[in-house]
């Protein structure tokens, strides 16, 4: 286990900037998200700290050590992927053993090794079949296994979770948090996936063209989203963000501009704080519904705000129809200000 | 049912045209002599087998299969050792000029032998390697050292980069991903490569017979060439050598068929 350091990296591919001028720190046992959208990069990151790939620029510590010259055969680092990437010509119990005999272990002691291994995560049963006789789960769980066996500095994931179908990802999800809480081995995990990265992370860092738009733990990240990039990308359905000058005076000192032109202003509402009422109720936006998305105990409602599409909630969709018109109410608190020229979040 | 017909037809005419020559030298080889030279009878009107004999009998023709059996398969293992190397670092270490690289192969592999046999007929006398069957192997893989490298980096690409990054952190080196993760995976591709280079030096015949003297490097295809004597040509005898040297082609090819087919489609759909 180890603390694992990028210092001022630069990384490109051609046109592609895959990072530029990146540092960031991961604490000893932490578990921390690179998020991003995809194609943006993030996995070479990994590839970098893995020594697969090198950088053009900086240096790569894990546990202090500069590792940036160091083969990937003796980084001590274990990856788990997307495409799980299991050896398809050895059995369930070889691919368990791989990383160990590769540290020269053989015979009683990596038997005992393997067979606790495959214990632990339910594979005891599937030893002898190969990787394609085993389903997207299964395969999962033992290139888990295959990372874990032999208790790396570091865990680097690559999407693991994005082959799998819906109930699949959520119980692979909860088994790689419950790894990490038994074992506190450093993780270091790609995704593209908001939603997977606020349940799994300590800390999560928003990439955008090769540098990071915010570094934060998850609550911080939702609460106080350092400009429009985070707050659209963060948070499902995404923030609604808005220009302040729709607003009437009433709402705008709602808003609390303090005197700020409202031109220069984009307001930041996120769908949840924003309640769909009937079209009689005063002082409130007034916009036309476009759709509605039930969502069992209340309606996602998509309407139209004076050209602008905005998503807001609505307790009980029953009695509203595409067509019609609703008034839009928030709560003072929960508007986000941003700049409107930089993104740039305003403080109040 | 018209269009099944026609497809048998079709394979039917097809398998008649590739074999025909092929069964009027296995006719040929078992004949007997007095009717080697005239056409009816189609058949033999008795089956023998003095040309056989006279071929192990009257020439070295054990020693010439030996030598082509030696030369092709060390060429072949040369071809396949370096083209796997080299195709397993074209098709995943991303090294600089790669695709010039295998622009340059492909150029290479179209390269006439006629073009070459000259100059490497005053370079292996240089070596020493003329009339040696080192001299005819090294040349051998040579020449088919652009196709493995070329086929071998197809191969190679199949494989997905994962599986070689997955290895590396694992613990394997460079060369130990090699050896342990990709080639097993490559099996199919080194399969249909081996076979293609091994008929192309059991088959060749310039350098074979630019390059040798004697039956000390000889190979199978210019032994039976050099057959005929002053006064005759035995027909029969040829015949038989043909069908000797056919033989362990057509053995190679039935043992190996699944794997070439699934060698030569390989990468072709996304598994």
């Amino acid at each position: 286990m180890a603390a694992v350091a990028f210092e001022r990296i630069a990384k490109r591919f051609g046109p592609t900037v895959v990072a530029d001028d990146l540092t960031l720190r991961i604490a000893d046992g932490e578990f921390f998200v690179l998020l991003g959208p995809s194609g943006c990069g993030k996995s070479t990151l990994l590839h970098l700290l893995a020594g697969i790939e090198p950088a053009d620029r900086g240096v790569m510590r894990i546990g202090g050590v500069d590792v940036s010259a160091v083969p990937p055969q003796q980084r001590d680092v274990a990856m788990v992927f997307q495409s799980y990437a299991l050896y398809p010509h050895l059995d369930v119990f070889e691919n368990l053993a791989f990383p160990l005999r590769n540290r020269g272990l053989s015979g009683r002691a990596l038997r005992a090794e393997v067979e606790r291994m495959a214990g632990t995560l339910g594979l005891g049963a599937l030893l002898a079949k190969r990787p394609r006789d085993l389903s997207g789960g299964q395969r999962q769980r033992v290139a888990l296994g295959r990372a874990l066996i032999r208790r790396p500095a570091a865990f680097l994931m690559d999407e693991p979770l994005s082959n799998l179908d819906a109930a699949l990802r959520l119980e692979i999800r909860e088994e790689i948090k419950r790894v990490h809480q038994t074992h506190r081995i450093t993780t270091l995990y790609v995704t593209h996936d908001q939603e997977e990265a606020m349940a799994l992370a300590d800390r999560i860092a928003v990439l955008r063209g090769g540098s990071i738009a915010q570094c934060d733990a998850p609550e911080a990240l939702y609460a106080r989203p350092a400009d429009t990039f985070v707050a659209r990308f963060v948070g499902t359905p995404p923030m609604n963000l808005l220009p302040a000058a729709l607003l009437a005076p009433p709402e705008a000192a709602a808003a609390r501009l303090q005197g700020r032109d409202p031109a220069s202003v984009t307001l930041g509402l996120r769908p949840q704080d924003l309640e769909a009422r009937d079209a009689g109720a005063a002082g409130a936006l007034e916009a036309r519904v476009l759709l509605l998305e039930p969502a069992g105990g209340f309606t996602w409602l998509v309407a139209d705000l004076a050209g602008t599409r905005v998503k807001a909630r609505r307790a009980d969709g029953a009695r509203l129809a595409p067509g019609d018109t609703t008034r839009l109410a928030f709560a003072a608190g929960s508007v986000h200000l941003f700049d409107a020229a930089s993104g740039r979040r305003l403080e109040r | 049912m018209i269009r099944r017909l026609g497809t048998w037809l079709g394979l039917a005419a097809a398998c008649a045209w590739s074999l025909a020559p092929f069964a009027w030298q296995v006719l040929t080889s078992v004949k007997p002599q007095a009717e080697l030279e005239s056409l009816p009878p189609l058949l033999p009107s008795t089956i023998t087998l003095v040309h056989y004999e006279a071929v192990f009998a009257g020439h070295p023709f054990a020693h010439l299969l030996l030598n082509s059996f030696a030369v092709a398969a060390c060429a072949t293992a040369l071809a396949l050792a370096l083209g796997s190397l080299a195709g397993f670092a074209l098709a995943k270490l991303r090294p600089p000029g790669r695709a010039a690289t295998l622009a340059a192969v492909v150029v290479l592999s179209m390269l006439p032998p006629v073009a070459t046999v000259s100059p490497l007929f005053l370079l292996a006398g240089a070596a020493g390697l003329r009339d040696t069957l080192t001299g005819l192997a090294l040349v051998y893989a040579g020449f088919a050292l652009p196709l493995a490298v070329w086929l071998m980096a197809q191969f190679f690409r199949s494989v997905p980069d994962d599986l070689y990054i997955a290895a590396r952190v694992d613990g394997c080196s460079l060369l130990g991903a090699f050896g342990k993760v990709m080639l097993p995976l490559a099996v199919p591709g080194l399969t249909a490569t081996g076979l293609l280079v091994f008929v192309f030096c059991w088959n060749e015949f310039l350098f074979a017979l630019t390059l040798t003297s004697s039956t000390a490097a000889r190979t199978v295809p210019v032994g039976i060439a050099l057959f005929p004597g002053i006064h005759e040509v035995p027909w029969g005898e040829i015949a038989a050598a043909s069908v000797v040297a056919t033989a362990p082609l057509v053995l190679l090819a039935a043992v190996f068929q699944r794997r070439v087919l699934d060698g030569l489609t390989a990468g072709a759909v996304k598994g």
